[in-house]
């Protein structure tokens, strides 16, 4: 314990006179949190809609009116035929256009079931999936109340094929992105900084000198990599604990779930991110080395992780490769503990996988470290 | 404080035989020879890239050898590194302190290292021959002290466990003179307290101080002796003279 604890001493007392880092540590959190969770959680309002009325019924005029009111649609023009409508998307005064069928009220309201087709300008598909998922709702909403409401009952046992039976948006029920982004970001953060002060921690050492000092000392290796990563994991913590503070006050994010729970998942997480920051210490010469390979993984954790782009999406072979990356159980772990108030049960398999890997990622980075020179 | 005998042989601290050690095809430290006896002052010269280095990462047990064999207070630098460590102190080329830190706290870093306790580094600092530099400094950050002290405080911070051997590379490489009398005061207090010393250095007044030298030119021995046995052995008035004559005539016969 006395060399591990004159290690972790030392490496704390340079981290806390590093005064860029330290800076980094407070200012990074708080910048990052503040831009990417308006960035990402930004809604899109007023998007350009044409509606085509084919059915002309009182039901299927109001609809326009609804979609302008949402707020997340301006509806440009009303068109009573088919051919007119792709003038619009061409021209691209409309990203969007309703197309409601000859007999939509009819068919509704006799339960027979009916659709409305949408047509939406693919080219930027993001605002697109944004604008099918915002009509779904307030369509099925608008319809489910005209289904609903007395003076129109449908006939014995019909059910509108239109409606299906969970559109009903859990856990999230209005839909506050942030509430979704947010979570990504902390461990974004989290991930980040673990990493990459770990890998720049002992190549640094190497570059000035001082490790070939560590070596040469009657110290294992074990001894010198727990000494150099204690400190990083208080590190860690810090940064988690500034990351959260904030999302609470400034997002008003919920954590349903157990702290505790959370921290213990953290710390679990935290062999990964330091481990594959010393692995990436074992492999780099200069500093500079560390930090192109640390970042190179760091984009390709955060692309494959589910926090901006859900996986759902992916294609299916790229998919496996998200499976492998513990970033996308940590997202997912911190998101179901926040925004579901999950417990051990649900969590434990995650927290499994975890574990799992950070054994392997740490344990390969201790075998890779070696007490002698190259 | 004096190192154990019996596990030496024959007196000697450091015994190398054969040793050699490539990069690629390039033989840094080629088949190299000597003994340095217990406690003396032992001189290793060379020019620039002679090999001084790579020789003494090989008995630190930082590098493994190609082949050949080496051995300190009987210990195989192959296979016993770890013990080595344990009984050897090593000042790198670029013995870096932690410039970050103070004079006391890199004293007490690298006794804790050694597994040291706060009161032992206290006494340790207290007995050595800088107590009183290092004790006007201690608050300083070590990247404010004069050069001079940095490389008392780095042999400070290198014997705190007592070694019995003590690998110096290059020292006092651009310290000022008077430094490095200071420092080499230092060396002499260590060795005649039962220290074997293993030095490297470029500078020949230095050569002088030593009990005996080897000369290293292109990862060969190329000399050794006690310096006066050399320049009588050479002919020379000097060992700047002696280590001229020979590393300059092979580098013309080289040359060729
Ligand atoms: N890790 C390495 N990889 C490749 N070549 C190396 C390595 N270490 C040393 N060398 C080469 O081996 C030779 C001897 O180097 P070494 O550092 O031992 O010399 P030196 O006598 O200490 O020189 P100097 O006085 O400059 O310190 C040099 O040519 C050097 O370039
Ligand atoms: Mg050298």
């Amino acid at each position: 314990m006395g060399r591990i604890g004159a290690i972790v001493k030392k490496e704390t007392i340079l981290l806390r006179r590093d005064r860029i880092l330290m800076a980094l540590m407070l200012i990074m959190p708080l910048v990052q949190l503040v831009i990417l969770g308006y960035v990402l959680s930004s809604e899109i309002r007023g998007i350009p809609a044409v509606v085509c009325d084919l059915d002309r019924s009182r039901l299927s005029r109001s609809i326009p009116r609804r979609l302008s009111s949402s707020g997340y649609f301006k509806v440009i023009a009303v068109e009573n035929e088919e051919s007119s409508v792709a003038h619009y998307l061409d021209r691209g005064l409309a990203s969007v256009a309703v197309v409601i069928p000859h007999g939509f009220s009819k068919d509704l309201i006799s339960g027979v079931g009916t659709g409305i087709q949408l047509l939406l300008d693919g080219q930027d598909s993001n605002t697109a999936t944004l604008a099918a998922g915002y009509l779904t709702g307030i369509l099925e909403s608008f319809i489910g109340e005209q289904i609903s409401d007395p003076l129109k009952t449908l006939p014995e046992g019909a059910v509108p094929a239109f409606l299906s039976p969970d559109i009903r948006i859990r856990y999230n029920p209005d839909l506050r992105q942030k509430d979704f982004m947010v979570p990504g970001i902390v461990v974004m953060l989290l991930t980040m900084i673990t990493t990459l002060i770990s890998a720049m921690g002992l190549v640094r050492e190497r570059e000035i000198g001082t490790l070939e000092q560590l070596l040469v000392a009657p110290v294992k290796k074990q001894e010198l990599l727990i000494g150099k990563i204690i400190p990083f994991a208080v590190v860690g913590f810090i940064e988690l604990a500034i990351s959260l503070l904030f999302a609470k006050l400034w997002y008003e994010i919920p954590i349903r779930g157990s702290i505790g729970l959370y921290m213990l998942m953290v710390t679990v997480y935290l062999f990964t991110t330091l481990g594959t920051g010393l692995l990436v210490s074992t492999v780099a010469r200069t500093q500079q080395q560390a930090m192109f390979i640390t970042i190179f993984l760091l984009i390709f954790m955060m692309i494959m992780s589910g926090f901006i782009f859900p996986l759902e999406n992916m294609p299916k072979n790229m998919r496996w490769m998200a499976s492998m990356n513990p970033m996308s159980f940590m997202v997912r772990v911190t998101r179901d503990l926040f925004i579901k108030g999950a417990g051990f049960n649900p969590l434990y398999k995650q927290g499994m996988m975890l574990a799992v890997f950070g054994l392997i990622v740490f344990s390969v980075a201790v075998i890779r470290f070696r007490k002698r020179m190259s | 404080m004096s190192p154990p005998a019996g596990r030496l042989q024959g007196g000697y601290s450091v015994v190398v035989e054969d040793l050699s050690r490539s990069f690629g095809d390039f033989c840094a430290v080629d088949r190299i020879s000597f003994q340095v006896k217990d406690g003396e002052i032992f001189g290793f010269l060379g020019a620039n890239g002679a090999g001084k280095t790579t020789t003494i990462r090989m008995l630190c047990g930082l590098i493994l050898p190609t082949s050949g064999r080496g051995l300190v207070e009987g210990l195989d630098i192959g296979k016993e590194a770890e013990e080595i460590r344990k009984i050897i102190g090593y000042m790198s080329q670029k013995f870096s302190l932690y410039e970050d830190l103070t004079v006391s706290e890199n004293l007490e870093f690298f006794g804790g290292l050694y597994g040291l306790s706060h009161a032992q580094v206290t006494r340790k600092v207290k007995e050595s021959a800088t107590a009183a530099d290092l004790e006007a400094f201690s608050g300083r950050r070590t990247r404010e002290i004069p050069l001079g002290l940095k490389q008392r405080l780095a042999l400070t911070c290198a014997v705190m466990h007592n070694p019995h051997v003590l690998f110096l590379d290059e020292p006092t490489a651009g310290v000022d003179p008077i430094s490095r009398r200071d420092f080499w005061a230092l060396i002499h207090e260590l060795a005649s307290g039962g220290t074997t010393v293993f030095v490297t250095t470029h500078y020949m007044d230095e050569a002088e101080y030593c009990n005996r030298l080897a000369v290293m030119h292109k990862g060969r021995i190329a000399a050794s002796g006690s310096p006066k046995s050399l320049k009588n052995r050479y002919q020379k008035g000097s060992i700047e003279e002696m280590f001229i004559g020979l590393v300059g005539r092979e580098r013309t016969a080289d040359d060729d």
